[in-house]
């Protein structure tokens, strides 16, 4: 059973590494046939808009500034959870209607630009994204923490 | 699989793939909205289940239930998505490929993507691309759907733990 939750983890990390790696598709296979399933694959989870996306090597990522975040946040926090139990213990205790105050940075960059018309940099959505990431790490690992680590 | 899972799996995943091809609100279909549709859906479960004293609540029915729901509002998004194409004039191959080749120049596309683009040209419909459209839709909302089935069961469980104690 221990072992079992330990690869949940370990499995959920190698996914998100994977998912991340093919953002790079335009720059790491850009010669590949595969390349416009993958970027109309990305198109589902992400609006891909051009100037909200980071460039590497003068093209874009396939999903824009924010999901970098917040995939590149969950993957770093599923990098940490996957090797130590005491945080998995840390992020279990952690109040759940305290959690969603991770969200508020998200929310008010999205009031700014949505409503006030300011537009935000890639950098800050990148920022609010990482931020945002632990609200659904925290309900993913409500999900898989084993019963004796929860103590 | 129970035949009772199915009604549920089909008012979220219905409704989750008419949200899904409105414009703004579909931005946030697969964050947001595919994790809601499979809290719904296991509360739609729930409440048609409760009634029956011998039926338990297990984290196996938020899996199938979120699988279900990922499925359904993938077939029926690719024929919103295929309808809604052919009323348009719009060729979303051509936007993809001209986009793709802004960045690539010598990309070397593969014969199958110009064909499904002179159908969509010719007839206003391609059943590869809506295949594809049904592909990507179904695995999407299936993985968040399903986390949002289980975080449904483990709500109700814990609701069920507490209403026992008092």
């Amino acid at each position: 059973m221990k072992n079992h939750q330990n690869f949940t983890y370990v499995f959920i990390t190698f996914l998100l590494f994977i998912f991340l790696l093919f953002t790079f598709s335009l720059q790491l296979f850009p010669n590949s046939p595969t390349l416009f399933f993958l970027k109309n694959f990305y198109n589902k989870i992400c609006h891909q808009i051009e100037s909200r996306c980071f460039f590497v090597n003068e093209k874009p990522m396939l999903i824009c500034s924010r999901c970098s975040g917040i995939f590149g946040g969950a993957f770093i926090l599923f990098l940490i959870l996957s090797l130590s139990k005491k945080f998995r213990s840390f992020l279990y205790k952690i109040d759940t209607y305290k959690i969603f105050y991770f969200l508020v940075p998200l929310l008010i960059e999205w009031l700014i630009n949505f409503i006030f018309k300011i537009e935000s940099t890639n950098f800050v959505r990148f920022s609010t994204g990482i931020i945002f990431s632990i609200v659904p790490v925290y309900f993913l690992n409500l999900l898989f923490i084993n019963s004796k680590v929860k103590k | 699989m129970r035949k009772e899972k199915f009604l549920p799996a089909l008012v979220a995943g219905f409704s989750l793939a008419v949200l899904s091809v409105v414009p703004v609100i579909q931005l946030a279909t697969c964050c947001l909205l595919a994790p809601i549709a499979g809290i719904f859906g296991v509360n739609l479960f729930y409440l048609q289940m409760k009634n029956n004293p011998e039926f338990k609540i297990e984290k196996s029915d938020g899996f199938q239930i979120g699988i279900l729901i990922g499925l359904i509002s993938g077939f029926f998004e690719s024929i919103f998505q295929s309808l809604l194409l052919l009323v348009s004039k719009d060729n979303p191959v051509y936007d993809s490929i001209v986009l793709l080749q802004q960045y690539v120049p010598d990309m070397k596309l593969p014969e199958i993507i110009n064909d499904i683009a002179k159908e969509i040209d010719e007839k206003r419909f391609s059943l590869l691309l809506s295949f594809m459209l049904f592909f990507n839709a179904s695995i999407v909302n299936s993985i968040f759907a399903t986390i949002g089935a289980l975080l449904g069961v483990s709500n109700i469980k814990k609701r069920f733990i507490k209403d026992s104690f008092s």
